[in-house]
């Protein structure tokens, strides 16, 4: 690869980077706080690209600083990315990452008793994240808390077995820390096709959850929901959740 | 077969001896139609990344496979979570390379090493970056005259103890700070115990290129060329480890890692085989040390220490900006070192 290549190389990496930042688009990838600090790279990338591709002309082929041929791989993810349409994490992901949530440990910190008073105020579902949701079901005391409240959840459909399951990534990072949450909605045979994006308004079931969950184990025990109203969405512009909760913080 | 000058390497040589690589044999006659075909190579490359970026949502179409998907998403999270730690380290580093004059860190650290290493511990531990900018600040330094122990030890320190990391392996293992502080101490000890044994193996300088030993090159290239280089070489063997792990990631079933599980040494190498596998950035990984519960406390410490040393992300990394001959003895040094402090801490404080 000679200079130009890699001046190009670089300037097309910061503008890729510094446009995903701008669109959104990078918030299928990473932490909503990263967003920014991609467009600064990005930006930076970008005129560093520039300058060196304008500096460049006429450069002879063969500068003994150019970089290696290996150089050439930054593009790859660029290439692949745009050819196959890289998007969020969907039901693919769940079937690989589901062993890895085992969620009484993911932290969530918020005080759920006065949260559930406010929220439910006047009557109103109660908007809860998945992550919240599954760590208060995990325990009886903050169970009881939930019990009877209408819980109003954003997530994509997954079925495993004959279990319909409502899912969400957690990222901490990136894509690639993510874990899967889910809760089983019962009765939901007839809702629409894994992956579709949904809201849906439910309540906890009353059934043998109400049993301590083997909390700590690698085994799953998913809550179970009853399903009040289900309503396809569009995929959230945030499709993931984050490990401390946007209540509490 | 390729003829290589005296010293030459070709993952760190740039232009000639490079490009001959896969092209043996080669004489002086076929050079001009290798250059050509190179051109060629270089001008399909720009045509088809033109075309995507015109015409992306028609490709789209076409490849629906969800496992395809699931591995672009991976490589594509991977690389652009690093890119602003890889330019954030390349602009200190080109900064470095042209502003600070030469041996001048180096006369900042104490004389004697046995205090040099753990202060550029120290040192790792107050910068908050991760694993991705200290590798091209470190070369820099070392190709600044600061003496390479203790880069290395530096290198080793600063994605594993700064404040960052810390402050999520708190949030991450609520009501349990000794994990902080076990995390803390056996990061600082392998690293400073790598950076010792560095100074006692006779000769291991030797295994940096000649690029970063002689001191001579780079003086004269601007700021811009150097930042580009840098970003291009770290970047390139970045992707090949983001790929990696992203294939690992799609095709190895979790559950066949983690259903070694069980207990003691096992269990230890199991947790360090992972985080070498999963590479996961150190900002990160203790929410997932966090939810996997089938292992002992300690086991998940060896997964914490291992992590942002050596996994298969920072291996490509190192081997592109230290060599080959370096990266095939510091990683498997640094994993060695990092697993029996990591094991030994987890018996004390865990």
């Amino acid at each position: 690869m000679n200079r130009r290549d890699a001046a190009g190389v670089v300037l097309l990496c910061g503008v890729v980077a510094l446009a995903s930042s701008i669109s959104g688009a990078v918030l299928d990838f990473l932490r909503p706080s990263m967003r920014p600090w991609v467009g600064i790279a990005g930006a930076i990338l970008a005129s560093v690209g520039a300058v060196e591709l304008w500096r460049s002309r006429g450069a002879v082929a063969h500068d003994h600083h150019a970089p290696p041929r290996l150089g050439w791989l930054v593009v790859v993810p660029i290439a692949v990315g745009l050819t196959v349409g890289a998007g969020s994490l969907g039901v693919y992901a769940v079937g690989r990452n589901a062993t890895y949530a085992t969620l009484p440990e993911i932290p969530s910190g918020f005080d759920l008793e006065n949260y559930v008073r406010s929220a439910s105020y006047g009557g109103q579902p109660i908007e809860i994240t998945l992550v919240d949701l599954s760590v208060a079901a995990s325990a009886p005391d903050t169970r009881a808390l939930l019990r009877g409240h209408d819980l109003r959840l954003v997530g994509f459909l997954a079925r495993d077995g004959g279990e319909v399951r409502l899912s969400r990534f957690v990222i901490s990072c990136c894509a690639a820390d993510a874990i899967a949450v889910q809760v089983v909605l019962d009765g939901g045979a007839d809702l629409p096709a894994d992956g579709t994006w949904v809201e849906v308004v439910a309540s906890l079931a009353p059934d043998a959850a109400d049993e301590p969950t083997g909390g700590g184990s690698t085994d799953l025990a998913l809550p179970h929901l009853e399903i009040g109203s289900v309503r396809t969405i569009a995929e959230p512009r945030l499709p993931y959740e984050l490990p401390v909760s946007r209540i509490g913080g | 077969m390729v003829v290589r000058a005296p010293g030459a390497y070709p993952w760190l040589t740039a232009g000639g001896a490079a490009q001959s690589v896969g092209f043996a044999p080669v004489t002086v006659a076929d050079q001009l139609p290798r250059d050509r075909n190179a051109r060629s190579w270089s001008k399909a490359i720009w045509l088809y990344l033109a075309l995507v970026l015109v015409y992306h949502r028609s490709f789209e179409w076409s490849f629906r496979s969800p496992a395809l998907q699931n591995w672009s998403t991976i490589l594509v999270s991977l690389t652009l979570q690093a890119v602003p730690f890889l330019v954030l380290g390349v602009v200190v580093s080109a900064a470095v390379s042209t502003l600070v004059p030469t041996a001048w860190i180096d006369k900042a650290l104490p004389r004697s090493d046995l205090l040099a290493i753990p202060v550029a511990g120290l040192a790792g531990g107050v910068l908050p970056g991760c694993e991705c900018s200290a590798a091209p600040v470190a070369a820099r330094m070392v190709s600044r005259g600061v003496r390479p122990a203790a880069v290395f030890t530096f290198l080793l320190a600063a994605p594993a103890i700064n404040p960052v990391v810390l402050v999520s392996t708190a949030v991450a293992f609520p009501g349990q700070p000794q994990v902080v502080l076990a995390r803390l101490v056996a990061s600082f000890m392998t690293a400073t115990i790598v950076g010792f044994v560095w100074l006692r193996v006779s000769r291991a300088d030797d295994r940096l290129p000649d690029r970063l030993r002689s001191q001579v090159d780079q003086h004269h290239h601007s700021f811009v060329t150097t930042a580009t280089h840098d970003f291009v070489q770290a970047g390139g063997f970045l992707v090949l480890g983001a790929a990696l792990v992203a294939t690992l990631q799609t095709v190895v079933e979790p559950s066949v890692l983690e259903s070694l599980g069980g207990t003691g040494v096992v269990a230890a190498l199991t947790m360090a085989a992972l985080a070498v596998v999963l590479s996961i950035c150190s900002e990160a990984d203790a929410f997932v040390a966090a939810g996997l519960t089938g292992f002992p406390l300690s086991a998940r410490l060896v997964f914490l220490v291992v992590g942002p040393m050596v996994d298969l992300k920072l291996i490509a990394l190192q081997t592109g900006i230290f060599g080959r001959r370096f990266s095939s003895v510091f990683a498997p040094l640094t994993f060695v070192v990092a697993v029996v402090v990591a094991s030994l801490v987890g018996l004390v404080l865990l």
